[in-house]
């Protein structure tokens, strides 16, 4: 219903935008969007989450500075409610679709009618299993966190010792793909013993977790987390067990590069959503405004050591406005590079 | 006038009747938690000693203040679906208070445990005034006090929680830490509520016969409105607990913990028609739950098998409920 409004608002000054769009333009953005057009693009994201939250900071600061006309819906975790929630841009005559998914093997239907219907379709933070009908992605490589938090782990512990593996939601993509990287790893150092693995969906879960893993293994060197949360719930459990445990996390949210500053964990990878999805909006809206873009672009997360850690705490902290301030000339830099995750 | 009188009998009677049968489940839940501890102890030594019986209880002391309200919200013949999201929106408003309004921690604590009264007060509201089914009441407030915990972080949990946030549930006193405290002394307390006190035995003549009860000048609505009010407080309490604990706080904090509530009250041998149950039930019910959950993570059984095991358990639990119950009414 609230769709409905806002296309009926747009329709009734349309003839206003006309005239305002032209006087407004700063010259930044008069080259992309045609000075008679604004381009309409609907976003559907997973759910409302702090990565997600972040990710509309991101994406909404990229469409004011491009002059996009934004249309925002959060599927909470429904994928049902996705599938409505694209039918409905569809209906509205968008321009383009983004998608951030909730679920792999989901919305077939709804591209194919939206590709048929003209509109361009991109993907970020996450796909789909078909993705014949999508035109362009930003994604996260999760297999390479994985590595990279299970490679900090074994540099840690020299390569010999008792490590748990702490996922995820169990069964969710990045899930699967990051649990991989790390046992990828971990494969190849035969002294590493992996002596428990599950998953915890958030922090409270995750401390009665590995609380009973201090239980059951006395010794314990290591977790390696496939989260930011879940990793300092494990350090929850280990400070109220008496013990000492090296652990790494993943997303570098602010509690995790707090607790990488402050020694709690040896180490994060930084996915800084702001910086992800505003690139995936972006290359959306090059595509609609009919320029040559990539299939994919992959958006690779950095190791955030102790000794690293002052490097990203800015752009997602202390100085997270003035990122914001210049985020659309950074993203669309990085589409051109190759290099979505450079935040200089 | 006799008749009346014989109907206000009939409920005492029941009530002594369901002490019985409470009695013969109590017992058999008894027998599962012993059992279930001989099983992890055979499997890990480590199971039956002082530091992880500390861990059980701290795992089980946020869900045993939810179920102690539930329990009594149960007996009155009602739920509550709404203190799962009553951790999260009691947690989230605490944090907020301490990282953007620079509130002092007592304050903000006692601020969120308020929160939760005032959801219970709506609960209480809804039921015992407007009269509406506690299903759908407390299902209302149970989705609205989740977007409530949503907006209060404007979407996401907060961050940057101050580590002193965390002094609440993590000090210790007397070699246990404060949330474990709050739960005994609420098992205790509940406990005697229940079966020395006036106000007990007019929650039990409630839900076992609400006619009856009225009739014997019981002011249902007054008693229902209370149970609501009760269970919201303690709700708020287990989330401000739950959030100090680990120094977090998230929309996503408690979710499905009502259900979990629900459960053990279910597996202590309450009927979900109100009228019969008890605070010893619950607190077997819980520990049964809280004592599963503790074993299987050292046998290092994955989570969702441990989700089998407890759907499992629930099942015999009130299957075996309505054995007895069945039993007693043909005797």
């Amino acid at each position: 219903m609230k769709r409905s409004v806002l296309s009926l608002s747009l329709l009734l000054t349309g003839a206003l935008a006309l005239t305002a769009c032209s006087s407004n333009s700063s010259g930044d953005d008069a080259e992309g969007a045609s000075a008679t057009e604004q381009p309409t693009i609907g976003v559907t994201v997973y759910g409302q989450d702090n990565f997600a939250t972040q990710g509309r900071e991101g994406i909404e600061a990229y469409a004011e500075q491009r002059n996009i006309d934004l249309l925002w819906n959060s599927a909470d975790g429904d994928v049902t409610t996705q599938a409505d929630q694209i039918d409905q841009y569809i209906n509205a005559g968008v321009d383009g679709i983004l998608i951030a998914p909730v679920q792999f093997d989901s919305l077939g239907p709804q591209l194919a009618a939206a590709a048929a219907a003209g509109i361009k379709i991109g993907f970020v933070n996450a796909t789909v299993q078909d993705d014949s009908n999508v035109d362009v992605a930003v994604l996260p490589d999760n297999v390479a966190a994985g590595r990279q938090g299970a490679q900090m782990m074994m540099d840690e512990l020299g390569g010999k010792g008792k490590v748990a593996i702490l996922q995820c939601l169990l069964g969710a993509s990045y899930e699967i793909d990051r649990t991989k990287g790390m046992e990828e790893v971990i494969a190849e150092y035969p002294e590493i013993e992996v002596v428990a693995k599950d998953g915890a969906q958030n922090i409270a879960e995750a401390t009665d977790t590995v609380k009973n893993w201090m239980t059951s293994l006395p010794e314990l060197d290591g977790v390696i987390a496939c989260g930011d949360e879940i990793g300092l719930g494990a350090y929850q459990a280990a400070t109220e067990a008496g013990r000492e445990i090296a652990i790494t996390g993943v997303d570098g949210t602010e509690d995790g590069l707090n607790a990488v500053k402050d020694g709690r964990f040896i180490g994060t990878q930084m996915q800084h959503a702001r910086t992800e999805f505003a690139a995936g909006l972006a290359a959306l809206y090059h595509l609609v405004q009919g320029e040559e873009m990539e299939e994919l672009y992959t958006y690779t997360m950095a190791p955030v050591t102790p000794d690293t850690v002052d490097e990203f705490y800015p752009n997602v902290v202390s100085e997270k406005d003035a990122f914001l301030a210049r985020i659309a000339d950074v993203v669309d830099r990085n589409l051109e590079s190759g290099k979505i995750e450079d935040e200089s | 006038m006799t008749g009346l009188q014989q109907n206000m009998v009939g409920s005492w009677t029941r009530r002594f009747r369901s002490g019985f049968k409470s009695f013969a489940l109590r017992n058999s839940m008894v027998g599962a938690l012993l059992l279930a501890a001989i099983v992890f102890s055979f499997a890990n030594p480590r199971f039956a000693s002082f530091n992880n019986l500390q861990s059980i209880l701290i795992a089980a002391a946020p869900f045993a203040l939810i179920a102690l309200g539930q329990t009594l919200v149960i007996l009155t013949g009602g739920i509550d679906l709404s203190v799962g999201s009553v951790i999260a929106l009691s947690g989230m408003v605490s944090a907020w208070l301490v990282v953007n309004q620079g509130t002092p921690l007592g304050l903000a604590f006692a601020i969120g445990v308020l929160v939760g009264l005032l959801v219970g007060l709506v609960n209480g509201f809804l039921v015992a005034v407007l009269d509406l089914a506690p299903f759908v009441a407390t299902l209302a407030t149970m989705t609205a006090g989740a977007g409530l915990a949503y907006a209060v972080g404007r979407g996401a949990p907060i961050q940057g929680i101050p580590a002193e946030f965390g002094v609440l549930a993590n000090t210790r006193w007397l070699g246990l830490p404060i949330p474990v405290w709050l739960m005994i002394v609420g098992v205790i307390a509940v406990g005697i509520l229940l079966q020395r006190y006036t106000f007990g035995t007019k929650i039990y003549a409630v839900g076992g016969n609400p006619s009856a009860a009225s009739v014997a000048g019981i002011k249902v609505q007054r008693v229902r409105f209370s149970v609501y009010a009760i269970s919201g407080l303690l709700a708020g309490l287990s989330g401000v607990l739950l959030s100090s604990r680990v120094v977090n706080a998230s929309p996503s904090l408690g979710q499905g913990y009502e259900l979990d509530s629900i459960a053990a009250v279910v597996i202590g041998g309450a009927s979900l028609f109100g009228g019969r149950g008890s605070v010893w039930g619950t607190a077997l019910g819980l520990f049964l739950i809280q004592t599963l959950n503790n074993g299987l993570d050292i046998m290092l059984v994955p989570s969702y098998w441990q989700d089998v095991i407890k759907g499992v358990l629930i099942a015999v639990a009130v299957a075996l409920d309505v054995f007895i119950s069945k039993r007693q009414r043909s005797r």
